[in-house]
């Protein structure tokens, strides 16, 4: 009984981490005003750049380094086409998700002959762990970013009222702009975790973790402490139909748990889940 | 007279092309980056796109679906919504389509006044719960005075329509074998498409409930019910009550009549050859009439007009006395009806069974579809065109090059960034000349 207890715990753990680090990525961006409907494409760019420089160098500690600055990278593109040339978010969103199945799927054919899938070799392997422990720290250090730092009041001012942050003398852009590169880096953290973890790459190999890190942002109200909780009661879920109720519950059931979740939450029926006042809102500065 | 619209539209399609355009030089420039011959790429993927009669076939069997889900983005959009569950929507009316097209004709051949619904104790009962219905249908269509009589007037019209067939086939069924015979044998495909476009518009309605009455936005709420959607399809697919059989999941294949014809059959025998290969069926047909339909609702009817002044401002529009919430739940039902419709011709017409995984990529591909073509009905048809060229142009790289078919999601990605963005572009690049 004791072991199985064990068994569910670490399921959890290894179900909710990327979600936590996806979701705190989805903070970031959401609450200074960006809808991320793309946190999967970042995710999903995330786990191909580091299982490509992991399995190229043999050296996990660089791989996570190259992945990260590269998905800041990826983040500033996404800043330069929702924030400076105003394209739609939702629409933007996708066209990354598209972006990331397309464009790691034809590198990984470019570095690996010909190939949609490779794995690492064992020296090329960081410790999933750590990912977890990550993941636990960077909750409470997302919570004092944001409530407790100047950069955190300037950042979701931005995204409440952009008129009267402007007017204060915040510039929006810029903090969108650092929204979104911190979402990035996040999220992209979030999918590393995942060929670290299953020791290789696999065509889109997300599958949808990065929507259900949305739902856990919405489930969790926008605030870092709140994604942690909701990633943990979907992880839980998933561990649950994995290792105890597998002969009870069809496994798309448990599947569901999160979208029934966030439907419902977002209906009212067991509290307001309210979204950052400008969200989604492209800011127009009134020219004279 | 008309010279200065004329003149917004050619540039509003000429930004449109160099956005495509620029996206295919960026490709262009991709391809060189990694060492291949771009002009063997491109000449493979433009030659399967459109070369010769059998790729303009199979590209125009890959545009049907896309013009199906891009008129549904495309509708909403117009209604200032954003329905990125077209797919899911596509996967119930699939779904619904696959086991009409199965059931119906298997049931029509048995006499059914002695099975359960239709035998001696139930039938009064069944036609007493069909009249009831009927009536309290009747009664919410009566106006009521002081009240927003109008709201939904047009939805329950539809319910009226709706459960006035279901009652009349239900009442008339065993006393007219050869009407139900003629049920499952002419009518089959008629009741295939009005059932799929009837469980598309049921997959839209908790989202355009949410937001018409509680003001959640349909974003986020659509794209949970695409999950749902698939999941639930997966799930079924592993019952025995759904699942053929064998080893691939997939419901069993609907009847011979219930499919849509292929286009060959009514060709000159000359392109026979070349058309017999594709699945190009009569439901590019119906698409190209639906959008029609699609543009003269928008733009000839009242309640098109309530659609786009709901679109284009919905305060204003509400000032004028137009119900915005029945608007809104309308116009979801209504694209999940087009969405669900494209499942309809994918099981009916090509696949011919409901296939797991057939659906990926359907919804989201219609969403670039609604945005190239300017939401605009003949725009999602040639926006259509191109993105279902340029998937039959993939399949042929992968055949003929050693390069990455992958290209074309870069290049439908490249596309969805800069038609997006293309008006700030466009004015970013003149404020430099000037």
């Amino acid at each position: 009984m004791n072991e199985t207890l064990w068994v569910v715990l670490a399921y959890t753990m290894v179900g909710a981490t990327p979600l936590v680090l996806a979701g705190l990525g989805g903070v970031f961006a959401e609450r200074s005003g960006v809808i991320n409907i793309g946190l999967e494409g970042f995710m999903l760019f995330g786990a191909f750049f580091s299982a490509l420089v992991a399995a190229k160098t043999g050296r996990p500690v660089l791989a996570l380094l190259v992945s990260t600055a590269l998905l800041a990278v990826v983040g500033l593109v996404f800043a330069l086409f929702t924030v400076t040339l105003k394209a739609n978010q939702v629409v933007s969103g996708v066209a990354l998700n598209m972006l990331a199945s397309g464009l790691t799927l034809f590198l990984s054919q470019v570095f690996f002959d010909r190939r949609r899938s490779f794995s690492l070799p064992d020296e090329a392997k960081l410790d999933f762990r750590f990912f977890v422990v990550l993941a636990l720290i960077l909750v409470p250090l997302c919570t004092v970013l944001l409530d407790k730092t100047r950069f955190g009041l300037r950042l979701r001012a931005v995204g409440e009222n952009p008129k009267a942050a402007d007017t204060a003398g915040v510039s929006v852009p810029t903090y969108r702009y650092l929204g979104l590169v911190i979402s990035g880096i996040l999220a992209g953290l979030a999918g590393s975790f995942l060929p670290f973890y299953c020791g290789s790459f696999a065509k889109n190999m997300t599958a949808g973790r990065g929507f259900i890190a949305l739902a856990a942002l919405i489930f969790g109200r926008w605030r870092p402490a709140g994604v942690l909780s909701a990633a943990l009661v979907f992880g839980l879920a998933d561990a649950l139909q994995t290792t105890l109720l597998s002969n009870l519950i069809p496994s798309q059931f448990a599947m569901m748990v999160p979208y029934v979740v966030t439907v419902v939450i977002l209906a009212g029926f067991i509290g307001r889940a309210v979204p950052p006042a400008s969200l989604g809102i492209p800011y127009e500065k009134e020219s004279r | 007279m008309n010279g200065q619209r004329a003149a917004g539209v050619v540039a509003q399609v000429a930004l449109q092309v160099s956005a495509v355009a620029l996206a295919f030089v960026l490709g262009f420039v991709l391809v060189l980056i990694f060492g291949y011959d771009p002009f063997e790429v491109y000449s493979v993927l433009f030659n399967g796109a459109l070369g010769g009669l059998e790729n303009v076939a199979w590209s125009l069997q890959n545009t049907t679906p896309l013009i199906f889900t891009g008129l549904a983005v495309a509708l909403a959009f117009r209604a200032g919504l954003f329905n990125i569950g077209a797919e899911g929507q596509l996967v119930a009316g699939a779904f619904a389509a696959a086991v009409v097209g199965w059931a119906v004709p298997r049931l029509a051949g048995q006499d059914l006044s002695g099975s359960p619904f239709w035998n001696a104790t139930w039938y009064p009962v069944g036609a007493g719960v069909v009249l009831a219905t009927l009536l309290a249908l009747a009664w919410t269509a009566v106006p009521h005075r002081g009240r927003p009589a109008q709201r939904l007037a047009a939805v329950r019209r539809v319910a009226g329509v709706v459960a006035a067939l279901v009652a009349i086939l239900y009442l008339l069924i065993p006393r007219a074998s050869g009407l139900f015979l003629w049920v499952g044998d002419v009518a089959v495909v008629p009741l295939a498409l009005v059932a799929a476009a009837v469980a598309g518009a049921l997959w839209a309605l908790i989202p355009a409930l949410l937001r018409s009455r509680l003001g959640v936005s349909e974003v986020i709420t659509t794209i949970m019910f695409n999950f749902l959607a698939t999941l639930l399809a997966s799930y079924l697919l592993t019952t025995t009550a759904f699942k053929e059989p064998g080893a691939v999941p997939q419901t069993p294949a609907v009847a011979p009549r219930a499919q849509l014809a292929e286009l060959a059959r009514f060709a000159p025998q000359s392109c026979h050859r070349d058309l017999d290969a594709t699945q190009l069926n009569t439901g590019f047909v119906l698409a190209l009439v639906v959008a029609i339909l699609v543009a003269y609702f928008l733009w000839r009817t009242t309640l098109g007009f309530e659609l786009r002044a709901v679109g284009a401002n919905a305060e204003a529009a509400r000032a004028q006395g137009i119900s915005v919430g029945g608007c809104v739940v309308l116009t979801m039902l209504l694209s999940g009806a087009l969405a669900g419709l494209g499942g309809a011709e994918q099981v009916l017409g090509v696949h011919h069974h409901f296939v797991k995984d057939f659906w990926v990529g359907l919804g989201f591909t219609g969403i670039a579809v609604a945005l190239v073509g300017q939401n605009h009905p003949g725009g999602v048809v040639l926006a259509a065109i191109l993105f279902g060229a340029l998937q039959n142009g993939a399949v042929e790289i992968d055949m003929m090059t050693l390069f990455p078919r992958e290209l074309i999601l870069v290049l439908q990605a490249l596309i969805i960034f800069l038609v997006a963005s293309g008006p700030m572009l466009q004015e970013i690049l003149l404020r430099r000349r000037r």
